[in-house]
């Protein structure tokens, strides 16, 4: 695959994040509203100087009327786009492109979901029509594969497994626990997430990401002009994304203890980024962690691990706030909550704050210090054998 | 409990289970497809296939193991 990409032609100067959670007062209109204008004040314009919008959204409206009645944007181009849970992640794409092109000044970007006052708990959304033979899994049911999976391959067994996902919701909720915008801002024993009642397979409650509601935004303008409104501002090095081709359901030779499309992508976006050893470069890496057997495969298919050693490197704190390469330090879906069209632009303003050193200190990973300049966001979506991904780099650095 | 069935010979299909204790499957577990409900709506049933451990040698006899053959990946789901 090849993309050239536009590594230093746009940056982001501005974002917004709301608190994630089961927000019963505030309604879709109320959560785009906080985040653009936490938004347009982080970067000191008004909603009239932003030319474009792209809007976000699994299921919380449709068009971009959903932005512009709210916003009362006026007479703005406002896209709405969707691609299952990397939502965020391509309405971030999509306007850094249309920057980059020059048809716009800025743009913003901006995700958005309410899962909760739906009379259901999980995922909502379009169910499309089939021919009454899909049997229909649960997303914690598609992703419980990849932890029997991964133990069967590599000679993990089923309790060390569980001790494994444990400790990664363990971390995520201990950086969510400093986290003053996270859905979940309490630390819960190991004891406690490996007790929990099982949702699907060795998956118990503490393995799966929060079900919330929240939005986050970003303002994107071209490099040269990123002064006129920002101090500091986020440079945009690398934006991948692939479809994969959705054959691991039928395909024999798949064995869920990988996500072929997050190793494209990523490749793609450290070829653009100029990357060469993630794990060494990164100073941060804001991951899809839906589940967590999800971030352990994730750590290998960023290249942040051996083939058949993230296990070993989670147990030893590799990937802890204080470890060698921080991994979700605000949280992570897990902790912070996925409200799927904002979680992208939620990774995104992880780093915003991180790589700026803007952190409160309690939380601040020490690698920014250290002089590391670049953060890793990655985006999933749909399940094991047949998914979207992205992949993107943001630093503090032009070069 | 949600399964993938890879089939002697090759093939796979990602389906549910029935007739299993979720404790007992995993990876490798020997199964054979039979006919069942999968859906009912109104009182309109939708049949399809599923799978179910294969206990007594009456179906789905298995061919000598052979490695990759018939294994139902993953763990009980739902």
């Amino acid at each position: 695959m090849t993309s050239a990409g536009i590594r230093d032609r746009v940056a982001i100067v501005g974002m917004g994040c709301t608190r994630f959670g089961e927000l019963w007062d505030q309604g879709t209109n109320d959560l785009l509203t906080d985040a653009a204008i936490e938004c347009t004040t982080s970067a000191g314009v008004a909603i009239d100087a932003i030319d474009a919008f792209w809007l976000g959204t699994l299921g919380a409206g449709n068009s971009g009327i959903t932005l512009s009645k709210p916003l009362k944007i006026g007479y703005k181009p406002v896209t709405r786009v969707e691609n299952f849970c990397a939502t965020g992640s391509e309405a971030f794409r999509n306007a850094c492109y249309a920057v980059a092109s020059g048809a716009y000044d800025t743009a913003m970007a901006i995700g958005v979901e309410k899962l909760k006052d739906t009379g259901y708990s999980g995922l909502t959304g379009i169910r499309l029509v089939g021919d009454g033979t899909d049997p229909g899994l649960s997303s914690p049911a598609a992703f419980s594969f990849l932890a029997p999976s991964y133990g069967h391959k590599y000679g993990v067994d089923r309790v060390q497994m569980k001790e494994v996902m444990s400790r990664i919701a363990f971390k995520n909720h201990q950086n969510g626990a400093r986290n003053p915008r996270a859905q979940f801002q309490k630390e819960v024993s190991m004891e406690t997430i490996a007790k929990a009642p099982l949702v699907a397979g060795d998956l118990g409650v503490f393995d799966c990401s929060g079900v919330s509601d929240g939005s986050a935004a970003a303002i994107i303008c071209r490099v040269e002009d990123a002064h006129k409104y920002c101090d500091n501002p986020l440079y945009v090095k690398a934006l991948a994304f692939v479809a994969g081709p959705a054959a691991g359901p039928i395909d024999p030779e798949y064995d869920y203890t990988t996500f072929e499309e997050v190793v494209r992508s990523a490749a793609d976006a450290y070829a653009q980024a100029g990357i060469t050893d993630p794990r060494a470069q990164l100073a941060m890496a804001e991951v899809h962690d839906c589940f967590t057997p999800t971030e352990l495969v994730l750590m290998e298919d960023l290249g942040f691990a051996e083939r058949g050693t993230a296990w070993k490197e989670v147990l030893a704190g590799t990937f802890d706030r204080d470890g060698e390469l921080p991994v979700n330090p605000d949280g992570g879906l897990k902790s912070f909550g996925h409200p799927i069209g904002a979680s992208g632009l939620r990774m995104l303003f992880e780093c915003w704050l991180q790589l700026r050193g803007e952190a409160p200190p309690d939380r601040q990973i020490d690698t920014v210090g250290a002089g590391r300049t670049l953060g890793l966001t990655h985006n999933l979506g749909g399940a094991p054998g047949e998914g979207v991904s992205f992949v993107g780099i943001v630093g503090t650095e032009l070069g | 409990v949600g399964a993938v069935i890879d089939f002697d010979g090759g093939g796979r299909y990602r389906g549910e289970m029935t007739d299993v204790d979720p404790e007992s499957v995993a990876v490798g577990t020997r199964v054979a497809m039979t006919f069942r409900r999968l859906y009912s709506t109104d009182g309109i049933h939708n049949y399809f296939w599923k799978a179910r451990p294969v206990t007594d040698g009456t179906i789905g006899e298995p061919e000598p193991v052979q490695p990759g053959a018939h294994r139902a990946e993953g763990a009980p789901a739902s």
